[in-house]
């Protein structure tokens, strides 16, 4: 699959249009959610080893245009491009492995679940104080 | 279990999905391996772009001659998803009375 994605930036460099750099940086960016990225590193403290787990997403996107202004005008021609990247890890489990075997034990996100809570009390008062339809 | 859609022909568009083993720990003859969800999408020409998720869903324990499976619990997403579950059905409840309302009568 890396080939797959290294040979898509060689295409795009291809294409003349100036931004390889930028190709094959992107094909470099998708080693951030590599499988290994959600395994963190573990730590040993005594008899036990902690592993942290963690969910991981990003999105990234490059645009470039130009354009050249009609033959009849005296125009010229511009280019542009812009870009952005996002991303994000979140906590979600740590793996305990002590003497008496592996534990599996969730991080509790108490203000993600603080806001789905809030989410579903507004959608619930949003509901209970609409007016009613005056033509029923 | 990677699908390259559009990949190999004109490879505008890649997709690569599926299940995958990294391994933890090694301690032999134990060892501890975490079972992980990648799904990754990316898309070339003149925009260019890709976007990635990788989440763990299980705990593979080698003991011996013995494996354990232990899935990873996700509190935070699991309330999340029953948040939202819960504000579309209360949002979409009452049109769905009214409807059925409509149609007996």
């Amino acid at each position: 699959m890396a080939e797959q994605r290294n040979e898509q930036a060689e295409e795009v460099a291809d294409d003349g249009s100036g931004y390889a750099t930028l190709a094959s940086g992107l094909a470099r960016l998708d080693a951030v959610a590599r499988a290994e990225a959600a395994v963190g590193t573990p730590r040993s403290v005594g008899e036990r080893t902690v592993i942290p787990l963690a969910e991981v997403y990003y999105g990234a996107g490059f645009g470039l245009g130009q354009g050249r202004a009609p033959a009849s005008s005296e125009g010229g021609s511009g280019m542009g491009g812009g870009g952005g990247f996002g991303g994000r890890v979140r906590p979600v489990a740590v793996v305990d492995v002590g003497p008496e075997g592996v534990r599996v034990r969730p991080v509790f996100d108490a203000s993600a679940i603080g806001l789905a809570l809030v989410t579903v009390g507004l959608a619930t008062l949003a509901r209970l104080w609409r007016r009613p339809n005056p033509r029923h | 279990m990677a699908a390259a859609g559009g990949a190999r022909s004109g490879r505008r568009l890649w997709v690569d999905c599926g299940p995958r083993r990294v391994q933890a720990l090694r301690d032999e003859p134990h060892g501890l391996e975490i079972l992980v969800w990648r799904l990754a999408v990316g898309w070339g020409g003149r925009s260019t772009g890709a976007a990635g998720w990788v989440l763990p869903i299980a705990v593979v324990e080698r003991r011996g001659g013995r494996t354990r499976w232990r899935p990873v619990p996700d509190l935070t997403l699991a309330a999340q998803a029953l948040g939202l579950a819960a504000a579309a059905w209360v949002a979409l409840r009452p049109r769905r009375a009214r409807a059925a309302r409509q149609r007996g009568g």
